[in-house]
């Protein structure tokens, strides 16, 4: 589009100035020829005007009537261009005259003077049936200029009007041209300007991604490295000889729960990262915070007050218990950092909706929330503590949690009065029965079996082969897909299969399913870190203990695919 | 002749009609000034004047200038026209007693000098059907016959009358209608 305006542009800029120049050119030769035709016309009409006297006065000269031959003369002074005529006789001698000016007319006719520029001279014979009787002489004046220049003024108006619009038509042209230039030039120099912009937000972006990254890592650094002070402090304590019973137990206890928080936080990256599959039980939440209450209160400082107002025949509802106390932890840990001076969190359930939704809200009388802030708690990595007090994960993983289970999670603060966070979960018909009652089961007065254990961690396999023979099972161990399939092959005798999922070769997932097309009634039980994969098999209708597992949920889950294998 | 001895004459003409009885006794030697411009008029009258067609049977069959009765001019009058012609037509002078013998194709111009047996006015009358241009001078009778000399200002001029001309079926060109002291100009059915 640009291409063929531009060389039309540049076609007008050469056909205009040589239009005006063809112009000019044309008008100068218009006048030029005026000026010649009018001299040639000029000496035509005197040449006729001489004939026509020269007619009229063959009989007064025939019969000497000079009166009448000058009469005749004198008829041309109506004619301004015509400044003397005069009639001559036959042998020369001037007969009869009219002259606008003295000297004109020579009173012999060869004594005429010479055309010059100004006079345009005419001779006519005078004859009578054939025979020459005299000669008229006429001097004519060329055209007056002031005459001439009326005559071409018009030409040289139209050459000049139109030279001027052209040329009106060019400046135009050129501005155009130029306000054209200008503005490709302001488009460049905006694209340019836009794709800096771009780069720019683009470096902010990423600017902001590594910042909460950093304060992520930051946040999960600082929490694991309490756990593993915690963790490789007892160790090393249990590494000396001749530790009491009484110690030696309470640092073990220590390592478990240091564990246990190790595992709640990155169970809740994973939830935030929606990599978690819940595992959801009919749960009486009255029941569970009450449970809780005993691990929550230590966690406040001592000028807080925890209540509760929990209403009686609070429906229940099927959530992850485990995500359910790490949300009412990271809820009231919140409130606490709200309340520096001390204050009352009160937790609270209702039925709400005519028993539909279950509602729990902890409701604090802290410094509240700005509003600009309030709408961004519930974002991953927003947090208004300092680098290494908080990930910016704790809200981030109630809103998760709530969304996963069905409900939601509100928010209401002011600021200086306190902040009211609920969260809303549909309510169930189910009773309350199945893992968690497993859970319960004591690991002894299991059914005992021979477990095909597959690993490709030599680590965990250890870990996990001495769990089993905890619970008293015997193990063969296969460090992968291939291994296994081949023991099987090979006649060895097991009772169930536990593998991991994600393996180099064939995996967990595939070996499974190998094997139960050669061993139907074979119990499967299979174990992952990945939360993916197991929400992946979902419908292979194979149980999926998540890593890192504890013994009692381990034993729980064996016994459980043991003995539906047994009453099947 | 040549126009320049006219105008020449024409300028002497106002001193001679002082002495008109001199001029008219001297007339057989040195012609007056007056006869000798009559003379030359009568010359050239034919290059005005166009006859009907049938008048000239040959394009140079000449063109007979007759002077009837009187005759004022003599010799001088056959100098003026020797060598003159109009068109091819040269100007033959002939002389006659009366108007008898002037019949068409006899003259063409008549001079009517009149005589004692018969009038200027007698002999236009006689001529009035023949397709003769027929020239009358005040100074020998009033008569009038279509071209008419008559002195004035000293200057040789003539009347013309065109409705004559028109009854002999003559058509007098207007450049000497031009020069005419007067006109009498023919009727639209003549």
């Amino acid at each position: 589009m640009r291409q063929p305006l531009s060389s039309l542009n540049r076609a007008l800029s050469v056909i205009i100035p040589t239009t005006v120049a063809l112009l000019l050119i044309a008008g100068l030769w218009i006048i030029y020829q005026g000026v010649q035709n009018a001299k040639v016309d000029q000496q035509q009409i005197n040449k006729v005007q001489a004939e026509i006297l020269a007619e009229s006065v063959v009989a007064p000269l025939d019969f000497g009537d000079r009166a009448t031959a000058a009469e005749a003369a004198n008829a041309l002074r109506v004619n301004p261009r015509i400044l003397a005529a005069g009639v001559y006789d036959a042998k020369g001698d001037l007969f009869a005259s009219y002259a606008r000016l003295g000297d004109l007319l020579p009173p012999q006719l060869r004594q005429r003077r010479a055309d010059n520029q100004s006079l345009i001279a005419a001779i006519a014979p005078v004859t009578r049936s054939g025979t020459r009787i005299g000669t008229v002489y006429l001097v004519g004046s060329v055209d007056p200029i002031s005459n001439r220049l009326r005559r071409y003024a018009i030409i040289a108006v139209l050459v000049v009007m139109t030279s001027l619009v052209l040329i009106l038509l060019d400046q135009g042209q050129r501005a155009m041209r130029k306000a054209n230039a200008a503005l490709a030039a302001t488009n460049r120099e905006l694209q340019i300007q836009m794709e800096e912009r771009g780069r720019a937000e683009e470096q902010l972006r990423e600017a902001q991604r590594m910042q909460a990254l950093g304060q992520l890592t930051g946040g999960i650094a600082h929490d694991f490295n309490n756990l593993l002070a915690v963790i490789q402090g007892a160790a090393d304590i249990l590494q000396r000889p001749g530790l009491s019973e009484e110690k030696r137990l309470r640092f073990t206890s220590a390592i478990i729960t240091a564990s246990e928080r190790a595992a709640l936080l990155t169970g809740q990256l994973l939830a935030f990262a929606r990599r978690q599959a819940l595992r959801p039980e009919v749960v009486d939440l009255n029941a569970n915070i009450l449970k809780m209450m005993v691990m929550l209160q230590p966690s406040l400082n001592p000028n807080i007050i925890l209540n509760t107002q929990l209403e009686e025949g609070l429906r229940l509802v099927e959530v992850d218990p485990g995500q359910f106390e790490a949300a009412l932890l990271n809820i009231v840990v919140n409130a606490r950092d709200a309340m520096p001076d001390g204050g009352t969190v009160t937790i609270r359930t209702r039925n709400l909706a005519n028993g539909e939704t279950v509602a729990v809200s902890i409701e604090d009388d802290g410094c509240g929330i700005d509003p600009d802030k309030l709408k961004h708690v519930f974002e991953p990595f927003f947090t208004t503590k300092a680098v290494g007090k908080g990930t910016g994960l704790g809200l981030s993983q109630v809103y998760g949690f709530a969304a996963q289970s069905g409900g939601e999670a509100q928010i209401e603060s002011m600021v200086g009065k306190g902040t009211t966070l609920t969260i809303m979960l549909p309510a169930t018909a189910k009773t309350r029965l199945g893992p968690s009652q497993a859970e319960k089961n004591p690991p002894s007065g299991a059914p005992a079996g021979r477990v095909l254990l597959v690993e490709d961690n030599e680590e965990v396999g250890n870990l996990a082969e001495a769990l089993l023979r905890e619970l008293g099972h015997s193990v063969v161990r296969a460090r992968n897909g291939a291994e296994a399939l081949r023991l099987a092959d090979q006649g060895a005798a097991f009772d169930i299969l536990f593998t991991d999922m994600v393996m180099p070769g064939i995996t967990g997932l595939e070996l499974a399913q190998k094997l139960k097309q050669r061993h139907p009634r074979l119990p499967i039980v299979l174990t992952t870190g990945y939360s993916e994969r197991m929400i992946a098999t979902g419908g292979q209708s194979f149980p999926v203990l998540p890593k890192p597992f504890r013994l009692e949920t381990l034993a729980s889950t064996l016994n459980q695919a043991l003995a539906e294998q047994r009453a099947a | 002749m040549s126009t320049s001895n006219l105008g020449h004459l024409a300028l002497h003409l106002g001193l001679l009609a002082c002495a008109p009885a001199l001029a008219m006794d001297a007339k057989a030697q040195t012609a007056p000034l007056e006869t000798q411009v009559k003379a030359a008029f009568l010359s050239k009258f034919p290059a005005y004047v166009s006859w009907p067609p049938n008048v000239f049977s040959a394009p140079d069959q000449p063109i007979r200038l007759c002077v009837i009765g009187r005759d004022p001019f003599g010799p001088l009058l056959d100098r003026t026209v020797a060598g003159q012609s109009v068109d091819m037509h040269p100007i033959l002078v002939v002389r006659l007693e009366g108007t008898g013998t002037a019949t068409a194709g006899q003259c063409h111009i008549a001079f009517l000098g009149g005589t004692s047996k018969q009038s200027t006015a007698a002999m236009q009358q006689a001529l009035l059907e023949d397709h003769i241009l027929t020239v009358t001078d005040a100074s020998l009778s009033p008569a009038h016959g279509i071209i008419h000399f008559e002195l004035k200002g000293g200057k040789v001029r003539f009347h013309i009358d065109d409705a004559m001309a028109a009854r002999s079926r003559l058509s007098i060109n207007a450049r000497l209608l031009g020069l005419a002291l007067s006109v009498r100009p023919r009727t639209r059915t003549s």
